[in-house]
């Protein structure tokens, strides 16, 4: 199959018009993962959807964006923070009017209690009266120390939360800034393998075999890049899911009818953009396959197990 | 209209992950009416598509952790999120299965009954459309906005997959050519 081909012949524009079945669309990704001229042809239709998309553009009612945003304070991941907030908030309005200072705190205390002695001397005398007068004054107390302990409490939650957000707040900007150098770095690793795929498929011999997946429902790709004249063949796992535990790929050459191994796959190279050189050499074969076999490899490939399979064109 | 800050799309990407309410403002400001214009297109009732742009909010609010920059651009994600979910409206109501479409009609009806007509936005559209080949929008049209297959538009349009195919690849070369100029 040749890259200018399968650029010409619509598939791309169905894939971003969203009207291909899904195990198509799967071999599209695959071809994108692995050629570049496929995936900047991608990027480019894209670009026009976007575009079309724009023009397209009706701003809704005004009224939504709060709507919208009621319902994503309800539903969002935002829910799971908010509680914490609004109970350290809670302080602020209780005890803002009261002076957040210590000394009105033990100034208030003999305030309250002055009034005291004049009527506590004689307890005895007026017991209907005096406890009342009591409790009156120990709920004061009562309230004066709680007020106290909120605002005691209220400025300490205040301060370390001020700390804890500026350090989350590094924190977070620390791992942004990582996450986009190693972004950086994957790029360029996906660059250099871009190029070196370039490379190796600008040889006029190549052939790229585009291996779909057997089962219904399974997004599964892979793809085999061949050149027939220097026996070399590279595969790529782009389209596959990682393994299970205990089993990993194994790659068939089909040659006259009967499955010939070319070796089993490290179960990393699964999901992984790239092609790897295949160890053995490749002489003939009609078409390619990836089984699924146990650690090590079968000498035939377990029946049911073959899940992509793609045949040499030409 | 113009938003006073304009962030890449990596930027946008881990702002939206923070989820306050800068992010939610800026999203809204920037992608409502592209997203709103899409869901309108493909379920023409207003008040169905306000409610499915609201669950579009909440599927690009929720959802943007799993967001993997290796598959596309997010901008095509949030796209894909509001024709997806219109398309599943549409097909929930059974109004796709409806009835035989003709093309030419097709074409002319979703222009000129839709409500977005009186937008300046959607003179753009219609002057792009102008542009284009009937024949070659309305399977652009049918495709993206109304979600049909190859298969589907085949049967539809009785014509064969790979003329489906070839048009669609020039109505796209057309598109890109014009929006080049």
């Amino acid at each position: 199959m040749d890259v200018r081909a399968y650029i010409d012949s619509g598939l791309l524009e169905a894939y971003v018009l969203g009207a291909l079945p899904e195990a198509d669309a799967a071999g599209v990704a695959c071809m994108a993962g692995n050629s570049p001229e496929v995936a900047t042809e991608l990027a480019a239709l894209e670009s026009s959807l976007i575009e079309l998309s724009e023009a397209a553009a009706v701003p809704p009612p005004a009224a939504m964006q709060e709507q919208i945003w009621a319902k994503l304070q309800h539903r969002g991941p935002l829910e799971i923070s908010r509680p914490a907030a609004v109970i350290s908030s809670e302080p602020i309005v209780a005890g803002s009017h009261l002076q957040p200072d210590d000394a009105a705190t033990t100034a208030g205390i003999p305030a309250v209690e002055a009034p005291l002695p004049p009527q506590g001397r004689r307890v005895d005398i007026s017991p209907a009266t005096a406890p009342r007068r009591n409790t009156f004054l120990r709920a004061a107390v009562w309230l004066a120390l709680l007020g106290s302990l909120a605002i005691n409490v209220y400025l300490k939650q205040d301060m370390q939360g001020r700390g804890q957000k500026a350090t989350a707040q590094i924190a977070a900007l620390t791992e942004q800034q990582q996450a986009l150098s190693q972004q950086q770095q994957t790029m360029s690793r996906q660059l250099a393998a871009f190029r070196q795929e370039r490379d190796m498929m600008m040889q006029p011999a190549m052939k790229m075999v585009l291996m779909r997946g057997t089962k219904n429902g399974q997004d599964m790709a892979g793809m085999v890049f061949w050149n027939a004249k220097q026996k070399e063949a590279y595969v790529s796992l782009t389209g596959m899911p990682q393994p299970p535990t205990g089993k990993q790929y194994q790659l068939w050459a089909i040659i006259a009818g009967k499955p010939v191994s070319l070796g089993v796959m490290p179960p990393p190279m699964a999901g992984q953009p790239g092609a790897n050189k295949v160890d053995a050499s490749v002489a003939s074969g009609q078409a390619f396959a990836v089984s699924l076999e146990p650690m090590g490899g079968s000498a035939s490939p377990t029946a049911d197990q073959v899940l992509i399979v793609g045949a040499v064109e030409g | 209209m113009a938003p006073a800050v304009t962030y890449s799309e990596e930027q946008l990407v881990a702002l939206l992950q923070q989820g306050s309410r800068e992010a939610f403002n800026y999203l809204y400001a920037n992608y409502s009416a592209v997203l709103y214009g899409i869901v309108q297109r493909v379920v023409t009732d207003e008040n169905t598509a306000q409610d499915v742009l609201q669950d579009v909010f909440v599927k690009i609010w929720n959802n943007v952790a799993r967001y993997d920059a290796t598959k596309g651009r997010i901008y095509t994600w949030m796209l894909n999120i509001a024709r997806n979910a219109a398309i599943d409206k549409l097909r929930s109501k059974g109004e796709i299965m409806k009835g035989k479409i003709q093309p030419d009609e097709y074409l002319v009806n979703n222009l000129h009954q839709s409500k977005v007509e009186q937008s300046t936005d959607a003179i753009g559209l219609k002057k792009i459309v102008a542009g284009l080949k009937p024949e070659l929008y309305s399977i652009v049209n049918m495709a993206y906005f109304k979600g049909y297959t190859l298969d589907e538009i085949s049967k539809e349009l009785s014509i064969p997959l790979g003329t489906v195919k070839t048009r669609m690849r020039s109505a796209m070369q057309q598109l890109r050519t014009y929006f080049k100029n």
